[in-house]
């Protein structure tokens, strides 16, 4: 059974998406990310023009994200100050990154552009993420308990910025600068690419800022309801992109899916998932890499995204 | 004299046959196509009358449409785009229906069918560069011209069917795909009757393509008021999102419900 994508100018089996939608997601209750990164490179897979498939994706985003700011905020694992500062530089970020959209849409490499970045974010998350997992995996094997404990606060760089503020519910005090920086980088990846964002800002929380485990994922969530809303109105409104019909398929499915893979998730071990799933994080990097050195089947595409 | 006649008697046959052709116009049905959420292609079937000992070729073409190509080239090891152009004057849907195979036709045909040069005998090939735009000559279009065509022909809106249009009892049927990629719009239909290497009648109709219902409200809403497009898909994917996380919170509190029941039997 097919559906015809009023924006996409293209019939798609209905299956086809739910099931894309469903895996990501399960995937993504499954290891506990947000999943965008993988679900924007399989629909182009798909055959969805990159450019409606990135607006597309962010638009099912907002509802994923909105649904687990209201799950983390009831357990008091937003920081809303310290989110509502990293939104500014992501509105900022999220707006001009989909004038950067525009332009490299004219100049006609805009899928260049998208596969390129995907490939070096992919590379990078998957081989942290790896190395990550195997560390926990070893400490686990020797007996010791896996800190996922932070480090002590933000780093020198981040300490020697201005305009520091104190953030109660994070118990961290961090330049307002550089969590404007950290907002509008997301903001910036969100429009480019189709993502919350989440798979760049958790590591950066966690990892650069200090900000414990939780509170990171619960603040992190909430940022990208709105990053999420901003480049989905700036897409429909600048590039025309945003197809409902695909981005309600792929939600239903990846909505789905999550709640599947969150209840699979607890009954099993979390760093042999963290390994599986950096494995098919590095698995689509792989794949995308050969698509952009291998001569393609045809030397001409249709420009203009779709 | 006899020339005369001649030509008098040839111009008396195709007006008789135009006449005959014409007696009984070709007709379309359905005269109209709808694209709603479910379309994934359809059919029209073209029927009219076919003069005597002729063999009938329905072609069927929609507007020239504007496409932007990308020549892909390798730059540093990558491949990418490293020309833009262009296309004008070139159909989306350019197709052919014969009454038996085309060795049956005149020769002209077959030529002006190879490699659909008679859909992009109008093409207007123009490069796209930062400090201006080029009229490409017919060599360098070309390779633009061939590979719109053959995506046109993989999409299936491109396409020559010979020997699909039946012929009895003095009148033709055929049925006409309409693939998904179909632009909207009218559809032209053109059908010829050949008799002894030449066209004796030829008649058109038409057909349209246009989006109707969700399809429909939602491509105008995109294209005349970006913003509250935008604002609606994102109401729309909020709604979406919270019917099914509140479905399964609901299925959780029946599942534990179920369970809180179950233990408690078990105590009793």
């Amino acid at each position: 059974m097919h559906i015809f994508l009023p924006i996409a100018n293209m019939n798609v089996p209905i299956l086809l998406i739910f099931g894309l939608g469903g895996v990501v997601g399960f995937l993504s209750g499954l290891f506990g990310v947000g999943g965008g990164f993988l679900l924007t490179p399989m629909l182009m897979m798909a055959g969805v023009p990159p450019a409606v498939a990135t607006a597309s994706d962010t638009n099912q985003i907002v509802a994923a994200s909105v649904s687990g700011t209201l799950a983390h905020s009831r357990s008091g694992n937003v920081d809303f100050k310290l989110g509502m500062i990293i939104l500014i530089g992501g509105l900022i970020g999220g707006t001009f990154g989909t004038d950067v959209v525009r332009h490299l849409r004219t100049l006609g490499n805009f899928d260049f552009v998208v596969k390129s970045a995907y490939v070096v974010m992919l590379l990078f998350v998957g081989i942290f993420m790896f190395q990550e997992s195997l560390r926990a995996l070893r400490q686990k094997r020797n007996g010791k308990v896996s800190g996922g404990q932070n480090p002590s606060g933000p780093p020198a760089f981040a300490a020697r910025l201005p305009a520091r503020l104190y953030f109660p519910v994070s118990d961290i005090e961090c330049s307002a600068v550089a969590l404007i920086l950290l907002g509008f980088v997301i903001g910036i990846l969100a429009a480019l690419m189709g993502v919350g964002g989440g798979f760049i800002m958790l590591p950066v929380m966690i990892y650069l800022l200090g900000i414990p485990t939780l509170k990171a994922v619960g603040t992190s969530i909430f940022t990208v309801v709105f990053t999420a809303i901003n480049v989905t109105m700036a897409q429909a409104t600048v590039n025309d992109t945003v197809d409902v019909v695909l981005a309600v398929l792929l939600l239903l499915g990846s909505s789905i899916g999550a709640q599947l893979g969150a209840k699979i998730s607890r009954r099993l071990a979390g760093e042999q998932l963290r390994v599986a799933f950096s494995v098919i994080v590095l698995a689509v990097m792989v794949k995308m890499l050969y698509q952009l050195v291998n001569k393609p089947a045809s030397l001409f595409i249709l420009g203009g995204g779709h | 004299m006899r020339k005369f006649c001649f030509s008098s008697i040839m111009l008396l046959t195709l007006l008789f046959a135009l006449t005959n052709i014409a007696g009984a116009a070709v007709k379309v049905a359905p005269e109209s196509i709808g694209v709603g959420l479910n379309f994934s292609g359809s059919t029209v079937t073209v029927t009219g009358a076919a003069p005597a000992g002729s063999e009938i070729c329905i072609r069927v073409t929609s507007s020239p449409v504007r496409v932007p190509l990308n020549r892909q080239g390798k730059v540093a090891g990558f491949w990418m785009s490293v020309e833009k152009a262009v296309i004008e004057g070139v159909p989306k849907v350019y197709q052919v229906y014969t009454s038996s195979s085309l060795k049956n036709f005149p020769e002209s045909l077959r030529q002006n069918l190879n490699g659909y040069q008679d859909a992009t005998v109008n093409a207007k090939v123009t490069e796209k560069k930062e400090e201006g735009e080029r009229s490409l000559s017919a060599g360098e279009a070309q390779p633009f011209l061939t590979s719109l065509v053959d995506m046109y022909r993989k999409k299936g809106l491109y396409a020559v069917h010979e020997g699909k249009v039946e012929v009895a009892n003095g009148r033709f049927t055929a049925r006409i795909a309409v693939p998904a990629g179909t632009p909207q719009g009218k559809i032209d239909i053109n059908a010829f009757a050949f008799k002894g290497g030449q066209v004796i009648a030829r008649e058109n109709t038409s057909f349209t393509v246009e989006s109707t219902g969700m399809v429909r409200w939602l491509r105008v809403l995109s294209g005349t008021d970006g913003p509250v497009y935008g604002g609606v898909s994102v109401m729309i994917a909020l709604f979406a999102g919270l019917v099914v996380g509140m479905s399964f919170a609901f299925l959780d509190r029946l599942l534990a419900k179920g369970r809180a029941d179950g233990a408690g039997a078990h105590a009793h």
